[in-house]
């Protein structure tokens, strides 16, 4: 099943390049739904969110001949559409290295949180997700929904490992704390 | 630290990414690809006028060179008999090429090294009867031009397997003679066609009729030079035997 799916895929890219616009509905609606989530879990505004996702399918769609069918379509479009979201963040201001100097002080005395005590809900997450800071909701949704690893999540946002590593912790302590009100 | 956070994101990730961009997004899209492939559109058919015009015009050019050409070399195109098949020539050997009168052949190289000829066939309809619009002139023109290059490789292809030959058939002067009186056999009814070309309408029967010629004579010329070979390398093994 997974595999007939593959291939569907790569053909449809073939039908875009061929001048097919029906290909290119189907891809979007194909995708547009996982890569809105991813979107919006990083830039954090819907009307933003939309515009990253119209920007980053215009420019896979623009790009389809550097495709090179050894990924999948979904991996490589995913790849656009975090690169752009993580851009956009940036282009705001929002300097993702500063933002844990900030919520530092505050984390520090209420580390001790019981894990065990929080029923989780999914909509409690969900929104416990999108009231944290930009950069520790950005490593924490590419870790966690994403799976991405420390060291790419590294590469993504141009900072070191360690950096990412820490910064995934303080996320998870803060999305702790938020739950647990 | 407990992993229940993970574990439990890991669960239900699908529920996590549930979020839909609006309708309207992909109408957004829609338009600006549309833009996109009609400006590409665009600029492919401004592309592919560009090319007609060349094409036009070198067909034009080439027109007016084909016509001026043959008004000046071949004015002289008169009526008249259809070429007889006992005007084609008895042999002996059966050819190792069979022909279709529709047939043009074309000998593109001759490899001395192997002994063979490398032989382009291309086959083509008779002209008056596929294209019954196209100007009976220019395709004997263009049959023309195609049959001078024809029989000047045949002509170098006969000449050099007539040296070959007299150079093995020195010893064996009685195969030499009975080949020779086959090969001007051939000669006289090739003489024969060439002096009905210019008078005779049928103009493409009777190239194929001369070039079918042409392919005896090679074909005698290559059976010859077996036969000859086969001499050689017999005497050859006689010789050797007897130095043993």
């Amino acid at each position: 099943m997974q595999l007939t799916t593959t291939i569907h895929t790569d053909e449809l890219v073939k039908q875009c390049l061929q001048g097919h616009t029906k290909a290119y509905s189907e891809l979007y609606q194909r995708y547009c739904k996982a890569m809105f989530s991813t979107c919006y879990r990083i830039v954090n505004h819907f009307a933003e969110a939309e515009d990253v996702l119209q920007d980053s399918f215009m420019d896979a769609f623009n790009n389809l001949k550097t495709f090179s069918y050894e990924s999948t379509f979904g991996g490589w479009l995913k790849t656009i559409v975090i690169n752009k979201s993580i851009n956009h963040l940036r282009k705001k201001k929002l300097d993702l290295v500063d933002i844990d100097k900030v919520v530092t002080e505050h984390l520090t005395h209420e580390y001790d949180i019981n894990e065990e005590e929080i029923i989780y809900k999914i909509e409690e997450v969900k929104a416990a997700i999108q009231q944290l800071p930009d950069g520790y909701r950005t490593v924490l949704s590419l870790y966690l929904l994403e799976g991405y690893d420390h060291e790419e999540i590294a590469e993504i946002m141009h900072v070191a490992t360690s950096t990412t590593r820490t910064q995934y912790m303080r996320a998870k302590q803060k999305l702790l704390q938020i739950l647990a009100k | 630290m407990s992993k229940q956070l993970e574990n439990f994101m890991e669960q239900h990730k699908d529920a996590f990414n549930d979020y839909e961009p609006s309708e309207k997004l992909w109408h957004k899209l829609e338009k600006e690809i549309d833009n996109k492939q009609v400006v590409t559109m665009q600029q492919a058919t401004v592309k592919k006028l560009a090319i007609y015009k060349w094409v036009a015009a070198a067909s034009v050019t080439l027109l007016i060179g084909l016509s001026v050409l043959y008004y000046t070399k071949d004015s002289s195109v008169m009526p008249v008999s259809i070429v007889k098949k006992d005007v084609e020539p008895t042999y002996k050997t059966e050819p190792t090429i069979k022909l279709d009168t529709p047939t043009i052949i074309t000998i593109t190289a001759f490899s001395p090294a192997k002994e063979k000829f490398i032989v382009k066939k291309v086959f083509k309809k008779e002209p008056e009867k596929t294209k019954p619009t196209v100007k009976k002139i220019d395709i004997l023109y263009d049959e023309m031009i195609a049959f001078a290059q024809t029989q000047k490789h045949f002509a170098s292809l006969i000449a050099y397997k007539e040296k070959e030959i007299k150079n093995l058939s020195q010893a064996d002067t009685n195969v030499y003679k009975s080949f020779a009186a086959d090969m001007e056999g051939l000669n006289k009814s090739y003489k024969q066609l060439s002096t009905q070309l210019p008078t005779t309408s049928n103009k493409s029967a009777l190239i194929n009729a001369m070039i079918y010629n042409l392919q005896i004579q090679i074909n005698l010329l290559n059976k010859q030079l077996i036969i000859l070979n086969n001499i050689e390398s017999s005497q050859k093994k006689v010789q050797y035997e007897n130095n043993i």
